[in-house]
């Protein structure tokens, strides 16, 4: 007892090891973040940058290399030990590219098989619709006339890229006819058969029937001519491994030389590559390309969600806060409401698939669309219901967070304006629901946040791994509730763990794992800082 | 005048319009809120009504009914939709009656039979085969044909009838057959039969055969018959075949059960068994699929025998299954569905409905009549007798999970085919004659499994860093941190998910002894440092402040796990080889040494992988709440305690500790309800094996994860469907419960703060 009082000032003489090991789980905690975040990062960021290409030459009696191959070009992803019986030696993961040609786009390779390794600056990498890049030395341009343009000629490069803009130029052309001016007819070529099996034929609907078919022709040989288009150039190239080849411009999207690039131009060439990766559909079954789909299924979701959440989460918390008779009723409801926020979401989304696609969408079905019946048009998973169901997902934490909002704000002010006589819901519609709006935002933000990175609830009502028909397009009526739809969630498991080819979509998952993250954790940033101005706000307001 | 006057008093008067809108938003507010309340309370209520019919017992009414002349039946089969049955007479005439009405029977005859009278008959409802035996020892197997007719609409207006021979068997008989059984594949039959003749009554098998061709298959062949009497020990009773051709059962008088199965050499006597230690046998009948069967002692006794393959002799023998529940008296009536393992049972006017495997009692009833003959319809939706009072009548059968039962969710279950009572999830398999296997036991179990590996890596970090952030950290540092720990909360599961299974999951699988190591080293560099820190002097240490433990901890950290990931593969040497006994190479894998020495599974996909990355899920949860809690301790008590002399470390242990442990617990029930909850994590991570052990380092399926995989492939409102919906409730309720359990204690906390300045 006497030494406890004997504390010299100045001095901490006791050993206060436990702080060291409660200070060691806030480390291992802000490690474990940092750590998660930068592998994503890496990973996403390395998808965009243009990595040089080796030029690898085997040792002459090697049979390792791909197709026995032993001089190749490829791009080298990663070293990493592996461990067999004689111990541990390093691999090389290469990416190869070319899969027509060389079997497959990925390749192992034992680091002693190697003999040399150079980057020839000569050397092209052109991204192709299909079948993976191609690591290659072009030969010749061959033009529509006939003509070859040697890749040695000075105006090579300038021609080349001019030519698969124009492609590039075309292929738009192609995309609007057939998303916009074919689908809009096919619509209308629908509904008058529709029309025609209801009302019968007559020879009006007939004649109306004749000039979309005619139009629908034209169209169609529109398309003939702007695909014969793409395919009228060709490009001879020859691969490092020696093979030559020769294809059709039509399938090269674009080249570059990524040896040849200085630090300027390769982000050029990330910056270019990640704003396609945001604005093209994707390709080869979701590992090419980009996610622009996703991204408007994600967003239309979301805003979707929104859009039923905020009223049916602020009307309740009104209710609950300002109309409802305080008690234990009130109460009770108040904590179950906090409760259902953390009930699992897969809960939300059995009972969504119940209710909502099978019961709701199936009554709809057999009142509204019985002529489409038995395929089902709102009576199976879609937007609607998964916005639904999200929705009411996360209406608990709107209805919590207006709530602390209703409640933080100040009596004094509220009495204020009561006293200068405006009724209830002239104080609540004029002056306290103003200024607890910031809250009720943040609770939409925290909602939208858990909303876009949610999946399981989404798997059983409605999300799919492809879905090219963007919820919205120019065909009446515009906004398709009933589509299935694509979302970034459910694209990071379905490329992850449903692709066959699941090596060549792991670029594509990361690169979605990043947006996806970025997404999230901009919003909940939002949220916090919108939480600490609405704190400051009202400790700065109170009377 | 006047006029100034009513304004200036309209001037305090409030507008009609001021009130009429607020009466109206208070009308709106309340009537849109309680609705909004109540749907979504609406939630459980409605998953609850899903799975309501679950748990429902057989309903039974009657139908239809008609009287039918007494020729003395002895034979009732029926069609597929119950319209048409058929009653064979003595003589062997097929009556076949219209139920709709009292019309005449429609007569058929088997052409094979002549002018003879069968001796002995079987009707095999599933295939809708008759077999007849005849006093010259031959056997006909009749096909009864039923060909439903539609209309131009494509309604089915009627049903046509015909007999079809398929095979006649010369059984080799010398006497007259009383019983026989038959069963057939594609390629093989047997028949067995039971004659008295004058030697006595004699067992006989008969096989045959048929070649088939891709589009066309060949008349059956009789390939031999033997007389298997001498192997019985008693007078044979009754004989059943069945397990695709290739078993038979003998029931003798003086109550053995022999069991014979096909070998190469012929039928083979492989166990002799006595369903009833005391008892005769009554009864014996097959379930669906002939490999079941069901005993019947006068008594009334039920049982259940189920092949199984014996573990240790590797041999399949016939096992007691289930006692069921007994019957008043011997039992007079059997039927078993043909589409699932429900058989109707009846002792007198006392009828019941049983579940085979779970042994429940789907319905049970004392008939107004004496059933002689009844059958369970071939779809399930109905039941036909045939009274003693010579009338047919049939009864709509409504019980859509007959499978499910409380016994067959939670109990331990005997299967056909298995040798002992066991947790089962098995909802899909191949074959006509699979049965769903809907035990909840292994999901739940795989639930806790990841629940607890999660809490027991996340508990400790989170706590720690909790109680280090409130109490120690100085304002401006607790700023960043927080918020830091809050944006973890808000990775997507299905980020980590993938991250678990396709970058962790690889990692670490080759590195056990690393991360092993790694969290061994962590904790104690903790304390090492925290040693060496007090040795220094003073002067040193007061380069850091108080409250800036855990920076110098950070690339501390991250040093030790490096080098319990660098001494890894020694100490997988030093402790974790297995010499292969083959080749007797020894091997340094922690994976071999696993396996090898605990006989414990070593996946990928496994519990620690799983953990781990719930833990990233749970910890923010846990972290964030329960630093709120202590730091909501009063400021006053904490710098009492300090302003007495007690260490911050005493301070924290014995003021804030238990001050703030309600809502420690509090936060601790809500990461467990997000654990418990948690989908794509588990979806992804693990191999979804539902397991019932506690293994580190295999997988498992929760609840969550099997809904998440199954419920979109699972058939409208089906036994699966409904199942799953019962997994929602119950993590439904679980969360709620844990919920509600954790927002009471805060409560309790929020007064007693309030009661205690």
């Amino acid at each position: 007892m006497s030494e406890e009082s004997t504390v010299r000032p100045g001095k901490r003489s006791r050993v206060e090891l436990p702080i060291w090991l409660l200070g060691t789980g806030l480390a291992v905690g802000i490690v474990m973040v940092f750590l998660l975040l930068a592998v994503i990062l890496a990973n996403g960021v390395a998808v965009f940058w243009p990595r040089d290409v080796t030029l690898l030459q085997l040792r002459e009696d090697s049979t390792a290399g791909p197709g026995g191959r032993t001089t190749f070009g490829a791009i080298i992803l990663d070293t990493r030990a592996v461990e067999n019986a004689a111990g541990s030696e390093n691999e090389l993961y290469l990416f190869l590219g070319s899969a027509d040609v060389m079997g497959d786009k990925f390749h192992y390779l034992p680091v002693e098989e190697v003999e040399s390794q150079s980057l020839p600056s000569t050397v092209y990498v052109a991204e192709r619709t299909s079948r993976g890049d191609a690591i290659m030395e072009p030969l010749a341009l061959i033009l529509p006339s006939g003509k070859e343009v040697s890749a040695e000629a000075p105006d090579f490069s300038s021609r080349l890229n001019e030519a698969l803009a124009r492609n590039e130029g075309m292929r738009r052309e192609i995309q609007h006819l057939e998303r916009n001016e074919i689908a809009s007819l096919n619509r209308q070529i629908e509904l008058l058969r529709r029309e025609g099996v209801s009302a019968g034929a007559s020879p009006e609907l007939q004649s109306q029937q004749h000039a979309l078919e005619n139009e629908h022709e034209q169209l169609a040989r529109e398309l003939q001519v702007l695909r014969h288009g793409l395919q009228a150039a060709h490009l001879r190239y020859r691969l490092l491994s020696g093979e030559e080849r020769e294809q059709t411009l039509g399938e090269i999207l674009r080249v570059y030389q990524p040896n040849a690039l200085n630090t300027f131009e390769k982000l050029a060439i990330f910056g270019a590559r990640f704003w396609r990766f945001l604005a093209e559909d994707p390709r080869e079954g979701n590992t090419e390309g980009g996610i622009f789909p996703v991204i408007v299924g994600t967003f239309v979701l979301t805003l979707l969600m929104s859009v039923l959440v905020m009223p049916l989460g602020v009307v309740a918390a009104v209710y609950l806060r300002e109309y409802a008779r305080p008690g234990p009723i009130v109460h009770a409801v108040r904590i179950a409401v906090s409760n259902l926020a953390g009930v699992p979401s897969i809960v939300y989304g059995v009972f969504g698939l119940g209710f909502f696609v099978y019961f709701l969408g199936g009554t709809i079905d057999s009142l509204f669309f019985a002529d489409k019946l038995p395929a089902p048009t709102f009576g199976t998973g879609g937007i609607l219901w998964a916005a639904l169901t999200l929705a009411l997902l996360t209406v608990p934490v709107v209805i919590v967070a207006t709530e602390e909002s209703l409640a933080a704000f100040p009596k004094g002010m509220r009495e204020a304006s009561l006293a200068c006589g405006a009724s209830h819901w002239q104080t609540l519609r004029r002056v306290v629901l103003p200024a607890s709006a910031p809250g009720m935002l943040t609770g939409l933000i925290l909602a939208v946040a858990r909303a876009a990175g949610e999946v399981a609830p989404l798997m059983l009502v409605g999300v799919v791994a492809f879905a090219p028909d963007l919820p919205f397009d120019g065909v009446v009526p515009w906004f398709h509730l009933d589509r299935k739809f694509m979302h970034m969630g459910y694209h990071i498991y379905s490329l992850g763990f449903l692709t066959p080819d699941s090596e060549a979509a792991m670029p594509m998952v990361y690169a979605t794992t990043l947006l996806l993250i970025l997404l999230v954790v901009v919003l909940n940033v939002g949220a916090i800082l919108m939480r600490d101005y609405m704190r400051r706000r009202y400790t700065a307001e109170t009377f | 005048m006047d006029n100034r006057k009513s304004s200036q008093r309209r001037r305090f008067e409030v507008r009609p319009v001021t009130l009429r809108s607020d009466r109206i938003a208070a009308v709106a507010f309340r009537v849109g809120g309680s609705a909004i309340l109540l749907m979504v309370f609406g939630i459980l209520v409605f998953i609850v009504v899903q799975v309501f019919p679950l748990f429902q017992g057989a309903k039974v009414k009657p139908l239809h009914e008609r009287s039918v002349e007494s020729a003395g039946y002895v034979l009732l089969g029926v069609d597929e939709w119950t319209e048409f049955p058929f009653l064979m007479t003595r003589d062997g005439d097929f009556h076949f009656f219209n139920l709709n009405d009292a019309s005449p029977p429609h007569v058929l005859r088997p052409e094979a039979l002549g002018k003879a009278s069968p001796t002995a008959w079987a009707y095999h409802q599933d295939r809708e085969m008759a077999g007849l035996a005849l006093e010259t020892g031959e056997c006909l197997i009749q096909q009864v044909a039923y060909q439903p007719e539609f209309d131009e609409h494509g309604q089915r207006e009627g049903v046509r009838v015909a007999l079809e021979s398929v095979a006649s068997i010369n059984s080799g008989a010398e006497g007259v057959i009383h019983a026989l059984d038959f069963d057939q594949t594609e390629r093989q039959g047997l028949l067995a039969t039971i004659e008295s003749s004058t030697g006595g009554i004699r067992l006989r098998v008969t096989s045959y055969q048929r070649k088939v061709g891709l589009l066309s298959a060949g008349d059956w062949q009789q390939a031999d018959s033997r007389d298997l009497t001498l192997q019985l020990s008693g007078r044979p009773t009754h004989v059943l075949v069945g397990g695709h051709a290739d078993t038979m059962l003998v029931a003798d008088d003086s109550g053995v059960v022999d069991v014979f199965l096909r070998r190469t050499g012929g039928l083979e006597l492989i166990q002799s068994f006595r369903p009833f230690p005391d008892e005769k046998i009554a009864s014996m009948d097959w379930l669906a699929g002939r490999r079941s069967v069901v005993f019947g002692s006068p008594q009334g006794q039920l049982k259940l025998f189920s092949p199984a393959l014996e573990e240790a002799s590797g041999q399949v023998a016939y096992d007691l299954a289930r006692e069921l529940q007994s019957l008043p008296g011997s039992p007079t009536l059997f039927a078993a569905s043909v589409r699932n393992r429900v058989f109707l049972v009846g002792s007198g006017d006392s009828v019941s409905l049983r579940y085979g495997t779970t042994g429940a009692q789907l319905w049970r009833d004392t008939l107004p009549f004496e059933p002689r003959f009844g059958l369970i319809g071939s779809r399930y939706k109905n039941l036909l007798f045939l009274s003693e009072d010579n009338r047919l009548r049939s009864f709509a059968l409504d019980d859509p999970h007959p499978e499910a039962s409380f016994t067959g969710f939670f109990g331990k279950v005997r299967y056909e085919g298995q040798s002992e009572d066991r947790y089962i999830w098995q909802s899909t398999g191949g074959g006509d004659d699979f049965e769903p296997k809907l035990s909840l036991i292994p999901l739940i179990t795989g639930t806790l499994k990841g629940t607890l590996y999660a809490m027991l890596f996340a508990v400790p970090v989170a706590l720690t860093a909790a109680l280090y952030s409130a109490q120690f950290l100085t304002a401006r540092v607790r700023r960043v941190v927080k918020p830091a720990m809050e944006i973890m909360a808000s990775l997507p599961s299905v980020v980590l998910g993938f991250l678990a299974a396709l970058w962790l999951a690889p990692l670490i699988e080759s590195h056990i002894p690393s991360v092993l190591l790694g969290l061994v080293f962590i904790p104690l560099s903790a304390v090492m440092a925290g040693l060496v820190w007090h040795r220094l002097p003073p002067r040193l240490r007061d380069i850091l402040p108080q409250g800036c433990e855990f920076l110098p901890m950070i690339p501390l950290v991250v040093t030790v796990f490096a080098l319990g990931w660098w001494l890894g593969p020694f100490a997988e040497k030093l402790f974790f080889t297995v010499s292969d006994p083959a080749t007797g190479q020894s091997v340094a894998d922690f994976r071999l040494w696993w396996q090898e020495s605990l006989g414990m599974q070593f996946e990928q996909r496994n519990a620690l992988v799983v953990g781990f990355m719930m833990g990233f899920a749970v910890i923010p949860i846990i972290f964030t709440l329960s630093e709120d809690a202590m730091a909501n301790v009063p400021q006053s008590l904490v710098s009492g305690s300090l302003a007495l002399g007690a260490g911050r470390w005493e301070t924290a242990r014995r003021i804030v500790l238990p001050m703030a442990l309600p809502g420690i617990f509090s936060a601790l029930m809500i990461g467990l309800g997000r654990a418990v909850g948690e989908t794509m994590i588990v979806v992804m991570a693990t191999g979804n094996t539902p397991l019932t052990d506690f293994n580190l380092f295999s997988g498992m399926r929760t609840l969550a994860a099997n809904i998440a995989v199954e419920l979109p492939e699972a058939p409208f409102q089906g036994t699966l469907y409904r199942t799953l919906f019962l997994g929602a409730m119950l993590l439904f309720i679980m969360t709620f419960a844990v919920n509600t359990l954790a927002e009471i204690t805060r409560e309790r906390i929020r007064q007693r703060y309030q009661s205690t300045p």
